[in-house]
């Protein structure tokens, strides 16, 4: 659901937080995975956004549910401690356990220690886990979402009119504010775009949304720079410096996804920051050319494969290690058994013999 | 009295066995020397059943009073099942061992790069290691360890797969609790999910993976319809974003079979060292050992025993 503005752009949104943007709260539930009936994902993830003085836009009772009531995640606090998050109660030895995180440098991780309770600090974390163990960690490292904003800091997350709408009323205004729609309007296509800007083939393929965006001559350099190809002018009658036009939106446009969403999406999802494009390019096998151009191959043939196939199952090729007290029981038993066998048989050897009887 | 001698030779014998420690070799690390040498109970480097990366974790050391060293997390890099090479992943961790020779500290491991050469274990020991074939010198264990981009074993098929079966793909050194999911490229370039669901087959349910040196499972399926070319595919961690190195696959009718590769097996560490404790985190072999020895131990006092007491008594001729 899309996040919720309150006063002066502080709220909250779905997926991690950008870097400067305010912190991310992260709620793990990957140990009872089939607490919410229906729902495959075991992590909800939110970035509340913080502004300059740093408070909590929405407080709770507690510095432990002041980050639940900023990213509105249900809970509930009889008494002071937290019991139930997003409608998952603890139960069956576990609890709802909160760990600090961070990314610097190095990385980011899950910081174990006496600093646990959260606070209003910026590019922090905060991780909630149901976990039995001491202090638990999410499943996901610290990471910060490095794709580019959709937005504008004033706007709310682009639902499909708003940007539209958003720019018709900041157009006529002064070239300062004019210029800022436009960021947004190639921030999207851009995002669509930088995916494809990564795979070569599709460079080729989707040129629908790198024509829309180049009907923007006035484009902040920044935004241009950050693409690797040069798209061609566009053949669109209507285009107009300071406003993007719609029939490029109408037939690539597709629901903004969340900038990491938790569900594998369907298409073309934007790449997450770790792996460079250096991962793209595979070292086994021939080059991907059999791609795109399939135009090399006139009419290719395509594989349907059997029709009765059964699943092939491959068995590990590495044994488990067996249980270590399962030695243990058998040295022991044999121990036993052993000894009883020797007292059993030095019995046997004293024959009963009967006194000496010594006449005198 | 021959008898009694005889029992106590057998009785050293076997008390002694299960601490049997081979001889030293050449020089150690610097620290692990400064840990280990002379040290009174031994020395060794303790922490969790196992590690992950993103995340702090607390290790124990036990050598020599007022020793300092650092801690260092070393992530094994093998290729084919052969280490080739430790490279240095955690925090800085200096310690200095109390007069009892105890030090405890919490490391830290960031989130690697992009990864996807972890071999699903980790060396913690101390600080200044180059050569790989210095585990045997230096003191400390193999660990395993999860990172958010596993190790890959196979699918049971080489280059080419069949079209439209569901393949079990291995991988290991994965973090508990991770969801992944295998996509495709199709000839757009546009990834697709291709996991097998259970939707399809209930037997194709695909559980959370498990501990980082336990192999976890996934199905997927070679979708039908595809050109015989190769095509890229991709393993995805779902719950972390991140995404494996990728790798192509071309449909055929039946595919070439190919075993999954063997996963990294590591080497002893410390054994030529002296001094150290050949720990685990289980110490298994070492108390089935003593256990074995005690028990041997106790059945041969026993029948001596009672044969020597018989032969008094003239019981036995």
């Amino acid at each position: 659901m899309p996040g919720a503005a309150l006063a002066d752009g502080v709220g909250w949104r779905d997926g991690w937080c950008r870097p400067k943007e305010g912190q991310t709260v992260v709620i793990d539930w990957n140990e009872a995975p089939e607490s919410l009936p229906g729902v495959s994902e075991t992590q909800l993830i939110r970035c509340i956004k913080l502004g300059a003085d740093q408070t909590y836009p929405t407080e709770g009772d507690s510095d432990l549910t002041n980050p639940l009531e900023s990213a509105e995640i249900a809970y509930a606090d009889p008494l002071g401690v937290v019991t139930s998050i997003h409608g998952i109660s603890e139960g069956d030895g576990r609890s709802w356990r909160y760990i600090l995180g961070k990314v610097d440098e190095e990385g980011g991780r899950w910081l174990a220690g006496d600093e646990w309770r959260p606070k209003p600090l910026v590019d922090s974390f905060v991780g909630i886990t149901l976990s039995a163990t001491g202090q638990a960690e999410p499943v996901a490292a610290p990471q910060f979402d490095l794709t580019e904003p959709t937005e504008t800091p004033t706007l709310t997350e682009p639902a499909s009119p708003t940007p539209t709408a958003s720019e018709s009323t900041s157009g006529p205004g002064p070239s300062g504010s004019a210029t800022s729609p436009v960021p947004s309007a190639s921030g999207i296509a851009t995002q669509t775009a930088t995916p494809s800007a990564t795979a070569s083939p599709t460079n080729t393929a989707t040129n629908t949304p790198t024509g829309g965006t180049s009907s923007t001559p006035t484009a902040t350099p920044t935004t241009t720079a950050r693409r690797t190809t040069t798209p061609p002018r566009t053949r669109r009658p209507t285009s107009r410096p300071t406003r993007r036009t719609t029939p490029p939106r109408r037939s690539t446009y597709e629901p903004q996804p969340p900038a990491n969403p938790p569900v594998p999406p369907v298409q073309q999802p934007p790449p997450p920051p770790p792996p460079p494009p250096v991962i793209e390019e595979p070292t086994t096998g021939p080059a991907g050319s059999g791609e795109t151009t399939a135009a090399a191959n006139p009419s290719p043939s395509r594989v349907w494969g059997r029709e009765d196939v059964k699943r092939q199952s491959v068995e590990p090729t590495r044994n488990d290690k067996p249980a270590p007290w399962s030695q243990l029981a058998a040295v022991a038993g044999a121990a036993v058994v052993v000894g009883g066998l020797g007292t059993a048989f030095a019995r046997g050897l004293q024959t009963s013999v009967p006194p000496v009887v010594e006449d005198e | 009295m021959i008898r009694r001698t005889t029992t106590l030779a057998l009785a050293t014998l076997l008390l002694a066995a299960p601490w049997a420690v081979s001889p030293a070799a050449a020089a150690p690390p610097a620290q692990a020397a400064t840990l280990c040498a002379g040290s009174p109970r031994g020395c060794a480097l303790e922490t969790n059943d196992w590690l992950r990366e993103g995340a702090t974790f607390p290790v124990t050391v036990i050598g020599n009073a007022n020793a300092r060293i650092q801690v260092v997390v070393y992530l094994a890099v093998a290729t084919d099942g052969v280490l080739t090479e430790l490279r240095p992943i955690s925090s800085e961790a200096d310690v200095i061992t109390n007069t009892s020779g105890v030090a405890h500290t919490d490391v830290a491991i960031p989130t690697l790069g992009a990864g996807g050469d972890s071999s699903g274990w980790a060396l913690v020991s101390v600080g200044g290691m180059q050569d790989t074939t210095e585990t045997l010198q230096t003191v400390g264990q193999f660990v395993p360890f999860g990172a958010r981009v596993p190790l890959i074993l196979g699918d049971g098929y080489g280059d080419e797969k069949p079209a439209g079966s569901v393949l079990d793909l291995q991988f290991t050194g994965t973090i508990p609790g991770t969801r992944f999911a295998v996509d495709y490229a199709d000839a757009d370039g546009i990834w697709h999910d291709t996991t097998a669901t259970a939707d399809a087959a209930p037997a194709n349910t695909t559980a959370a993976a498990t501990r980082p040196d336990a192999i976890t499972t996934l199905r997927y399926v070679v979708p039908r319809g595809l050109t015989s070319t190769p095509h890229k595919f991709r393993l995805r961690n779902v719950s972390d974003s991140a995404i494996s190195p990728l790798w192509l696959a071309t449909p055929t009718v039946d595919g070439t079979p190919r075993e999954p590769a063997a996963a990294f097996q590591p080497p002893p560490v410390g054994a030529d060292l002296t001094g150290a404790n050949l720990v685990a985190t289980h110490p298994e072999k070492s108390v089935v050992l003593a256990a074995g020895g005690v028990a041997g131990l106790a059945l041969v006092v026993t029948v001596a025993g009672a044969v020597t007491g018989l032969r008094r008594r003239g019981g036995l001729r």
